[in-house]
């Protein structure tokens, strides 16, 4: 037998603050605004990359102005090829992927057939003596345009894309080099010529590597934006009725309502951002891939998740301000008056405390309507009276409750606590002052908005 | 807050604010509605609100079962410092009489994430969200708990009203607490500048103190209710509006619903009319906005068209014009207008119940309403209306009824005039209920007399047996406050009859006007206690138009005629000429004096009529002979020649003696006399050996001195209605005068009735026996005479009725004579028929 006295809700019946934010899930996910936005940074980014490869092909084509006519109209071909490849690189996505496989495979067949001529070549010099001398000036040529190559992919992310291989051509192009002085060039044409096509073949693998790795990380980059933008678009939603009108006053600060968890999550957006827009990011293409694929839609499912709970904790928010106001309608009723009211820490998010006066006698009752995970609440009834009758109390426990039923608010029996309710939970100074425990992190500084939205109202 | 209080209220108010702990309300404003001084309606609780505000109480909480407690307004309720006055009410459901939840009116207080905004509810079958839903009460517990802890604080004065006691009374048993604390408070413990105003729905406080009597929880009630009759003034009344509030009634109808006014001018005199129908002013209030939808503008033809005037039109003027345009009511008058020049008021206010005598139609009623208003003109009566009552409305035929009943008629006339018609009646009424009203009335005459004034009505003879019945009663009426009203004049009364006619629109013929003057100069002479006056008129008027339309039929255009009034205009035709009219008595035998005596009062009624002056009463007569000398025949011929002459209406004679007069047991003779009076009206009532009343002379015989005493007032009483012969031997007949001093002043003649001489009785012999159809021979003659002659000299002759004894023994003779000789003349009587002796 005891002042204090908690009464259930059920909590089923509570589910209209679920109901609100999963409608919140459904809409405002994409706004035009923020979709243009997204769009323009991530052409930007396209643009830079295809700025960054087009002119990685104007010096590779600079540098190789000097080649020899033997491999001048090869390499002006392959040259052509990855440019047009570099301006699909406007058009990401699988076509684009294709057509670089398409690339590959006809800079391949084009090596091949290289490969055979110069086999033809190498017999008809053992052959004939007067196409020795002509073997050798071809093997020198090809000596410096080897050489061409090689400062050439000298200056390609070679080490990124293809480590290790072009010191292991530099070696060969240094032996074949010293053959070459110490003999006939015609019998190192063979050689030479395989060093040659191993630099070209390695000029073209890094220069499509690193188309492919730009156009992997402005895709990362453009989901990421996306998310992020999404994620700031939605930092205020507004609660819906079950028509889909937005109700009024119902912006709800998101990360408010999630105790800084938007916050957060926006950081670490940023963060991956910084990371994989980085030119000389670590990150691989698969990595990149991984971001489009698999972060930003766990990105985008975290949002969603901050966005419901901040939405129904701010509706159940509000019904505990309603419960709160028909309990005190019901203590009215009664014959007791409103003294005074807070939340705890004057926070939306904690609970609710009012205290009402009987008209006559002057006894005491603090009401406090506490949430109760995100969209439940449970009711405490502090008593503090002079007249400890326990059926008097139960009784008027019983009236409140059933002018709330009459609301239709699902109120349950009331358990006893069995103790007399604490002095200080009627001290509202205290109440007011209190912080809600392990604070709300980013958010702390924006929690004390209670007497800022009474006035409101 | 307001400060205009509704008039109604402003009594209870004072008290209040006097401080007194308890305060009763009642009467049937209870279930009215009011109008202030500043326009605005109130319900009950509303003024009543404003009222107690008035008298300075900070909080007023009501009390009923409907809705347990409501205050009216946020001053009322203890948080109002803090919270804004949102015209929510604290501590219960109906603050604008119930029905709606306030929850549902007024804003949320208790700001969420949102604000004020309150969710749509919520609930599995959405019945909340339907609508409103009914209104909640505070629980009996809770109400009970607030009462007794509101009104033990003495921080802010507080006033709880109580509505319908009735129903709280059982709801008490049943809640031990408030009824211990209720009693407490009505002990007069723990009160501390606390009222508690408790409300019966109970018409007056005669009702409230019978339901107090009959109520089992609230012992102390009683002094409450006592303390309220003997505050001054009875302020818990609560009454019909009156005229302040009507006229305010009328203008807010007129400025609020725009309704019509036909008269600024007579406004105040139709709000008037409507204080009369002393009816509620809900019951006003839907009329006015009826007369509004309707069309027509406010005034008395409206009203009147809608049957919601009963009364009379008030007549315009003051009240002192109108006193003094009183006609033949000098006397009334002038009491009236004395009281405006009053002595300064001593500390014990003056009683002035007054007491109209007087027959019906004479204006009493008027004068008494008159007599209402002099005294609200003059501030002695707040209100003044007049409450006419019978006796039968004081009266109830159960036990225990009557004081109640009586009770309730004099609440009801409260600061006004009670008046009460042939209130004698009270004092006749054998079960002795009649009694327990006068009582009653006693000490509502005595506790009240500063705020009601009774007056008694009734005949004057009646009247004052009535104030002498009860010795209590002649102390509340001062003899200076007893109003005779004269019957009217002949003159009044035939204007009053023109005047009738008059509205009729039927023009009065040649001759008309004096034979209605002389009808009504007759109706006026032969007028009894019950003579209607006005009244009379009417019925006479009624009989004249009634019989014109008979005889005129569709000539509607031909004047009244003579011949049309009641009786073809009693007395009017030349009355018969003496000698036509004395015939049959000059025809009697003898009589002499008598006839010339009754000659004298022929000649003399004849010639005043024809002088047209002094009305002629036929006087009461006293005839004195021996018996057998006729006097009772000349009686019915005096009676006959009356009639003839227009004195007696009838003329029949009715034939008393000692044993129709005298009852068995006292009081029973006046009422045995009476009767028989009231048979004669209108005629002639003959007592034979009168003196015979007057037997003993020693004072023993108590029953005749009552009838002698009796008929002594009312041969006065009954003067020209009835003609009272006592007729005897002469001796006796003084002794019988004596017995009452007044008596032989009422006669107007004495016709002595000498014995017969024998030439006359030989002449009524043979006149009775003419009439058998008997002749007698001489022989016959001679020996009658000498028989008679020895005969009347005995004092106990019968004189006429001897010779009627001596023709029956003579006939005895020729019987037996002729039936021994059949040869004989039957109808020729002869000596030997004659006997020796008178048997």
């Amino acid at each position: 037998m005891s002042g204090a006295k908690r009464i259930s809700v059920d909590e089923r019946e509570w589910n209209q603050a679920r109901k609100a934010a999963r409608r919140l899930r459904q809409v405002q996910r994409d706004l035009p605004g923020m979709l243009e936005g997204v769009r323009r940074q991530n052409q930007a980014d396209i643009d830079r990359a295809v700025g960054a490869v087009a002119r990685r092909q104007d010096r590779m084509d600079g540098a190789l102005r000097g080649l020899s006519r033997y491999t001048r109209d090869l390499e002006e071909r392959t040259s052509r090829r990855l440019r047009e490849q570099a301006e699909g690189l406007a058009e990401l996505g699988e076509e684009t992927r294709e057509r670089a496989r398409r690339l590959r495979a006809e800079i391949t067949a084009e090596r091949a057939d290289r490969e055979r001529e110069i086999q033809r070549l190498d017999e008809r010099v053992t052959d004939l003596k007067a196409g020795r001398d002509e073997a050798s000036a071809r093997a020198r040529a090809t000596f410096e345009d080897a050489r061409i190559m090689h400062r050439a992919v000298l200056d390609l992310p070679h080490e990124r894309f293809a480590p290790g291989r072009l010191d292991r051509l530099a070696h060969r192009l240094a032996d074949v080099g010293e053959t070459l002085r110490v003999q006939e060039g015609a019998y190192s044409l063979g050689r030479v010529q395989d060093i040659y096509l191993d630099l070209s073949d390695l000029r073209t693998e890094v220069q499509l590597a690193e188309q492919e790795w730009r156009l992997a990380q402005a895709e990362a980059l453009g989901a990421l934006r996306g998310i992020a933008a999404r994620a700031q678009a939605r930092e205020e939603v507004t609660v819906m009725d079950a028509d889909g009108t937005p109700l009024a006053g119902a912006h709800v600060d998101v990360d408010f309502w999630t105790d800084g968890g938007l916050r957060a999550l926006r950081a670490e957006i940023a963060e991956r951002t910084r990371t994989a827009g980085d030119p000389d990011s670590p990150l691989t293409v698969a990595e990149l891939r991984a971001v489009v694929r698999e972060q930003a839609p766990g990105f985008e499912e975290r949002l969603d998740g901050l966005v419901e709970r901040a939405g129904g904790r701010f509706y159940a928010s509000q019904q505990r301000a309603n419960t709160a106001d028909r309990v005190i309608g019901a203590l009215e009723v009664q014959g007791y008056a409103l003294v005074e009211e807070t939340y705890a820490g004057e926070d939306f998010r904690e609970a609710h405390y009012s205290k009402v006066r009987h008209l006559g006698d002057d006894n005491e009752i603090v009401v406090e309507i506490a949430p109760e995970g995100d969209t439940g609440m449970a009711i405490r009834l502090l008593s503090y009276d002079d007249d400890r009758s326990e059926t008097r109390r139960v009784q008027r426990a019983d009236d409140m409750l059933a002018v709330l039923r009459r609301d239709g608010v699902p109120v349950g029996r009331p358990t006893d606590l069995g103790v007399e309710p604490a002095p200080e939970d009627r001290d509202f100074g205290r109440l007011r002052a209190r912080r809600a425990d392990g604070g709300a992190g980013a958010g702390a500084e924006r929690t004390r908005t209670a007497p800022a939205g009474r006035d409101g109202g | 807050m307001t400060g205009v209080v509704a008039a109604r209220l402003g009594p209870l108010s004072a008290t209040a604010r006097e401080g007194e702990p308890v305060l009763i309300l009642y009467g049937p404003g209870t279930r009215d509605a009011f109008v202030d001084g500043a326009c605005r309606r109130a319900d009950l609780a509303q003024a009543l609100h404003d009222a107690l505000a008035c008298a300075g109480f900070e909080r007023v909480v009501f009390f009923s079962l409907e809705t347990m407690l409501t205050v009216r307004d946020a001053g009322s309720r203890l948080g109002a410092r803090s919270m804004a006055a949102s015209g929510a009410v604290s501590g219960g459901g109906a603050g604008g009489g119930g029905g709606a939840d306030p929850a549902e009116r007024r804003p949320n207080r208790i700001a969420g994430p949102m604000g004020a905004v309150r969710l749509a509810p919520s609930g599995p079958t959405g019945a909340a969200a339907a609508g409103p839903a009914p209104g909640a009460a505070m629980s009996d517990d809770a109400a009970q708990r607030m009462i007794v802890s509101l009104m033990s604080r003495h921080d802010v004065r507080t006033a709880v009203v109580l509505e319908k006691m009735e129903l709280i009374d059982g709801f008490l048993a049943s809640h031990r607490e408030l009824a211990v604390w209720l009693n407490s408070w009505l002990d007069g413990r723990s009160r501390g500048g606390n009222t508690c105003v408790l409300v019966f729905n109970q018409g007056t406080l005669t009702d409230v103190e019978r339901f107090t009597d009959d109520c089992r929880t609230l012992p102390g009630l009683a002094d409450a209710v006592a303390a309220e009759r003997r505050r001054p003034g009875t302020p818990g009344f609560l009454r019909a509006p009156e005229e302040d509030e009507l006229a305010m009634l009328v203008h807010r109808a007129r400025i609020g619903a725009g309704l019509a006014v036909e008269d600024f001018a007579g406004l105040r005199r139709t709000v008037r009319m409507m204080v009369r129908e002393q009816l509620p002013l809900t019951v006003w209030e839907g009329r006015l906005e009826y007369l509004r939808g309707l069309g027509r503008p406010f005034g008395v033809p409206s009203l009147r068209e809608q049957g919601w005037l009963t009364g009379p039109d008030l007549p315009e003027g003051d009240v002192w014009k109108r006193l003094a345009a009183l006609q033949g009511m000098d006397a009334v008058r002038e009491h009236l207008e004395g009281l405006r020049w009053l002595p300064p008021r001593g500390r014990e206010p003056a009683a002035r119940h007054m007491v109209f005598t007087g027959n019906p139609g004479t204006g009493k009623t008027t004068v008494a309403r008159l007599a209402g208003e002099v005294f609200l003109e003059l501030g002695l009566l707040r209100r003044g209306h007049v409450v006419e009552a019978s006796a039968a409305d004081l009266v109830s035929q159960h036990v225990g009824e009557t004081p109640l009943k009586t009770g309730r008629l004099v609440d009801s006339a409260m600061d006004g005039v009670l008046f009460i018609d042939e209130a004698y009646m009270l004092s006749e009424q054998s079960d002795g209920f009649g009694k327990e009203a006068i009582d009653t009335l006693l000490t509502r005459l005595e506790n009240d007399r500063d705020r009601l004034v009774v007056i008694v009505a009734g005949y004057p003879a009646e009247m004052r047996d009535f104030l002498r019945a009860n010795p209590g009663l002649r102390s509340r009426f001062p003899e200076a406050n007893v109003l005779e009203f004269p019957d009217y004049d002949p003159a009044t009364l035939t204007a009053i009859a023109r005047a009738r006619l008059d509205e009729l629109g039927l023009a009065r013929g040649p001759g008309f006007d004096a034979a209605l003057e002389a009808s009504v100069e007759e109706l006026h002479r032969r007028r009894d206690r019950g003579f209607g006056n006005a009244r009379a008129m009417r019925e006479l008027v009624e009989d004249t138009s009634g019989r014109w339309a008979r005889r005129v039929k569709d000539e509607r255009h031909l004047p009244l005629d003579v011949t049309d009034l009641p009786g073809g205009g009693p007395g009017l035709a030349a009355p018969p000429e003496a000698d036509v009219l004395l015939g049959p008595l000059d025809a009697m035998t003898g009589l002499g004096s008598v006839k010339a005596e009754v000659r004298k009062l022929v000649l003399r009624i004849q010639h005043a009529r024809r002088r047209r002056r002094n009305r002629i009463v036929a006087p009461h007569l006293l005839f004195l002979g021996p018996p057998g000398t006729g006097k009772t025949t000349v009686a019915r011929e005096v009676g006959r020649i009356l009639a003839a002459l227009g004195l007696l209406r009838r003329g029949h004679v009715v034939e008393v003696g000692r044993a129709d007069l005298v009852g068995r047991y006292q009081g029973h003779t006046a009422v045995k006399t009476k009767e028989r009076i009231e048979e004669a009206m209108d005629g002639v009532l003959f007592i034979d050996e009168a003196y015979s009343l007057a037997r003993s002379g020693d004072g023993r015989d108590d029953f005749g001195q009552e009838a002698v005493d009796t008929l002594t007032q009312e041969m006065e009483n009954g003067r020209g209605r009835v003609v009272v012969i006592a007729a005897g031997y002469t001796a006796e007949m003084e002794r019988f005068l004596d017995a009452n001093t007044g008596l032989a002043s009422r006669f107007g003649a004495r016709v002595a009735f000498p014995p017969y001489s024998l030439e006359e009785l030989l002449e009524i012999l043979a006149g009775m026996a003419a009439a058998e159809g008997y002749a007698l021979d001489d022989g016959a003659v001679r020996r009658a005479a000498a028989l008679l002659d020895r005969a009347r000299r005995a004092p106990d002759f019968g004189n006429a009725r001897g010779v009627r004894t001596l023709l029956e023994e003579m006939d005895a003779g020729i019987a037996a004579r002729t039936h021994l000789d059949p040869a004989a003349d039957p109808d020729l009587l002869r000596a030997e028929d004659v006997p020796d002796e008178l048997g």
